[in-house]
């Protein structure tokens, strides 16, 4: 038992080659799948973190769209009332135009409808005129009763005329 | 009791188990073919089809052992000797099944001194290749001189001393244990044994196993400051 011999030489490459067997087909493997596992989570964290991020910038995409058809509805409708108003404007402005139109054209006919009144009149005293200066002429009357004459002739014609 | 010394040293005997070529080839050698040999098949056997998800009950436990006996090298070597754990681990494993294998009915090898020897000069080789590795080889050599030039030749013993006192601590502890068993079965061949056994055999085994890669571990920790 104590003694030192060729053994120990024996023993010692033993020892190496124990070393050497161990360390390949035992503690390589496990320890290689410990590490693929833990690469495994790490990647899952990994995309997992990514999802989320991409979830955000999505979530923030639709918000700035959202709020993008709120302003273009806000437009939308700003310019639709400015319009309505634009052409409400010009309908008032038609209408204006064309009843001050109206307004004239009746204006003007009844203008013209004096005038034509005027100059009937005219012409009808002119004739009642005319009528009773040859009357007095042949009758030779005196000038009030011939005056009177002339009244009454010309209020007939005034009423026939109304 | 001429009996019991008879049988005692028959017992203590490292027999060459074989002879291969007119060199005798002791037991030791032999029974440590033996693990080498269980250990592998089993190795290949729990390494097959480790699965990186779901592992099961037997792939679990595999990784809880390697684990936490690197854990325990690795511990004791710290972060700058993360690359010696390996052959720490391994040599811890080596002698807790050597000091364990007495159960099987296998005759220890750690009972020879030459696998305690080899394993102390495999030691010391390492002890210093780690500090000449760390330190460069000039530092190495005055290292000799620290922390002061008077002990210069205590330290250069210290080359010596330091595996013969872990062989010698492996080697005494486990004839000692072997010994006192052997003496205890004799006298009292039932029962008691077994209570002993569990001392002797197992606990005292695994110690020693424990304390040898540990003692190697912190020499080679304080060869790398």
């Amino acid at each position: 038992m104590l003694r030192l011999d060729i053994n120990l030489l024996f023993t010692i490459i033993n020892l190496l080659i124990w070393y050497l067997l161990i360390k390949k087909f035992l503690f390589k493997p496990v320890n290689n799948i410990i590490a693929k596992r833990e690469e495994a989570i790490e990647g899952r964290y990994r995309e997992a973190e990514q999802a989320k991020l991409e979830a955000g910038q999505q979530k923030e995409k639709y918000e700035a769209l959202k709020n993008g058809i709120q302003d273009e509805k806000d437009q939308v409708m700003k310019k639709a009332q400015e319009d309505a108003r634009a052409a409400y404007q010009q309908i008032v402005e038609e209408a204006n135009r064309k009843a001050g139109q109206i307004i004239d054209d009746s204006k003007k006919t009844a203008e013209l409808e004096h005038t034509k009144m005027v100059s009937r009149a005219e012409k009808e005293i002119r004739s009642l005129l005319f009528s009773a200066a040859s009357e007095g002429m042949q009758k030779e009357e005196n000038n009030s009763e011939l005056y009177d004459k002339f009244l009454t002739k010309a209020g007939e014609s005034e009423h026939a005329e109304s | 009791m001429g009996n019991l010394g008879e049988a005692l040293r028959e017992e203590l005997n490292c027999e060459s188990a074989l002879t291969i070529g007119g060199i005798g080839i002791s037991e030791s050698v032999v029974v440590t073919w033996i693990i080498m040999a269980v250990v592998l098949v089993l190795s290949l056997i729990l390494t097959r089809n480790l699965k990186v998800e779901h592992p099961g009950k037997r792939q679990l436990l595999l990784e809880q052992a390697v684990t936490s006996l690197e854990g325990i090298t690795e511990g004791i070597l710290g972060p700058e000797g993360k690359q010696y754990a390996a052959y720490l681990t391994s040599v811890l494993l080596y002698l807790g099944i050597a000091n364990l294998i007495g159960i099987f009915g296998f005759k220890p090898p750690t009972k020879d001194m030459n696998v305690t020897a080899a394993l102390a000069i495999m030691s010391i080789i390492l002890i210093e290749y780690a500090g000449i590795h760390r330190k460069g080889v000039k530092r190495w050599f005055k290292s000799f001189a620290e922390p002061i030039a008077l002990i210069a030749p205590i330290n250069v013993l210290e080359l010596v001393i330091k595996p013969l006192s872990l062989c010698m601590r492996l080697f005494g502890n486990v004839l000692g244990a072997f010994v006192i068993m052997e003496l205890i079965e004799y006298i009292v061949p039932v029962g008691v044994p077994v209570v002993f056994s569990m001392y002797f055999d197992i606990f005292d085994g695994l110690i020693q196993a424990y304390v040898f890669v540990f003692l190697t571990g912190l020499f080679m920790k304080e060869a790398m400051e």
